[in-house]
């Protein structure tokens, strides 16, 4: 027991030191690189990092040549047990307008060690709402949307996409990566 | 009091080491990790044309400040002329995209290079009627084609031959045969090719991957041989199209070539129609 209680210990103490002195700006560099080779490109932000929390400002997403999603404020917050990144005031491209909503209000993204195969994350709009649940293992989405009656008459060609469940009375959709 | 130092140095190195061995990892990381994030270049971003005087015509923009923009203008337009490279034809479509045709001086050997291609690290930017524009090291480069020489040797057959499309192709239970001379008129006839297709490329990530047929005038050779709108050119006699240079090859020996066999995609399907030219 006595052994077990300090391998515990070691692994929250090695996590705790290796999420504060995590190069935090480095890291988003490399997160930036790679969008940029993938020609996403990340531009105009500030990025603030404290000892678990990382902010990134005012950042524009560009994909082929033009500027698709304006996101107001990114907040990266690593804690042993519970892991978060919000992402707030998302302004998508009014060309996109026909296809998607273009104001999102907050995404909220979940990691915890309690439930370690599954990520969560909720995005909430105006329009809709969707929980999304990310199984790792099966590498499968599965999204419950909550919809508006505005949002399923405007975005009918994406909601051909969803599908609909008669339990909840909306829409749900499945992706298997 | 007595402190036993021994057994407290003993429980709490192994946590020590623990720290010492997360902050060493993290050095690493930040050793590895990029320290500067590629910026993304605004040049390449889609804008309107830039039109100045215009702009300044409708705005009504004071002296001085027009004086500044040019100055901005001139800095940005500051080209230099590739001098190994002979620009012999341009093929500019209405979006800025299409391809040209250079030639390496003291070189016999033609290159055409469709729009964000390359050619030893000169990246084809732009393609406009009368000249094109090379990025190399974020430096512009202005290759036009007014040279006097070139012009005569390239210039547009404007003058159109009818091409006789019923009898030059025969269609005998499924198999087509075309006459050698249907062809040689098209060669002849460059910019009668241009009239009865039209054709764009299929852009993937990892550059062109076919082209499409956008257009085809009906009762044309190309309608008559069984290609129709919306087709994905794949592959002809087994070479890939990636790229305009690919479909020139083709070209360029069309004339000894006995048969033709076109990979094509229609409806999502992978088709092949053979013709044998006779």
């Amino acid at each position: 027991m006595r052994l077990i209680l300090k391998f515990f210990s070691f692994v929250i103490i090695f996590t705790f030191v290796f999420i504060i002195f995590l190069p935090k700006e480095q890291l988003f560099n490399k997160v930036v690189n790679i969008a940029y080779e993938n020609k996403v490109y990340l531009k105009d932000y500030t990025f603030n990092e404290d000892l678990i929390r990382s902010d990134i400002k005012d950042m524009n997403i560009i994909y082929d040549g033009i500027n698709i999603v304006n996101i107001k404020n990114i907040s990266i917050q690593a804690l042993l047990i519970q892991n978060n990144i919000n992402i707030s005031n998302i302004e998508i491209d009014a060309s996109l307008n026909s296809f998607v909503p273009s104001e999102i209000q907050n995404i909220n993204i979940n990691y915890t060690i309690f439930n370690p195969l599954i990520l969560k994350a909720n995005i909430n709009s105006k329009l809709y709402s969707v929980k999304i649940d990310f199984d790792i293992l099966s590498m499968q989405i599965n999204a419950v949307f909550k919809t508006s009656k505005f949002f399923r008459t405007k975005y009918k060609k994406l909601i051909k996409e969803l599908k609909y469940d008669k339990n909840i009375k909306d829409y749900t959709y499945e992706y298997k990566l | 009091m007595n402190i036993n130092y021994n057994s407290l140095f003993k429980n709490i190195l192994p946590y020590f080491i623990i720290i010492f061995f997360a902050i060493f990892i993290d050095f690493i990381l930040y050793i590895y990790l990029p320290h500067g994030a590629k910026v993304y270049d605004t040049n390449d971003e889609k804008t309107l044309e830039y039109k100045r005087y215009e702009i300044q015509n409708v705005f009504k923009v004071k002296a001085k400040l027009i004086k500044r923009v040019e100055k901005k203008v001139v800095k940005k337009e500051n080209y230099t002329i590739l001098n190994n490279i002979n620009l012999l034809a341009i093929y500019a479509m209405n979006n800025n995209s299409g391809y040209i045709i250079i030639q390496e001086k003291n070189k016999n050997d033609t290159i055409i290079l469709s729009k964000d291609e390359s050619f030893k690290n000169y990246k084809l930017s732009n393609i406009y009627k009368t000249y094109v524009v090379f990025i190399k090291n974020n430096k512009e480069y202005k290759l036009s084609i007014n040279d006097e020489k070139k012009s005569t040797k390239y210039q547009v057959i404007k003058e159109e031959k009818n091409i006789k499309t019923t009898s030059d192709i025969n269609i005998d239970d499924g198999k087509v045969t075309i006459k050698r001379e249907l062809i040689n008129n098209y060669i002849e006839n460059f910019d009668k090719i241009w009239q009865d297709i039209s054709i764009s490329e299929v852009k993937t990530e990892n550059g062109i991957d076919g082209f499409k047929v956008n257009r085809i005038k009906p009762k044309t050779a190309f309608a008559k041989i069984g290609l129709k709108r919306n087709d994905i050119i794949k592959s002809i006699n087994n070479i890939k199209l990636k790229s305009y240079n690919d479909a020139f090859k083709i070209y360029k020996k069309i004339n000894k070539i006995k048969s033709l066999n076109i990979e094509v995609i229609r409806n999502n399907t992978l088709m092949e129609i053979y013709y044998e030219i006779k």
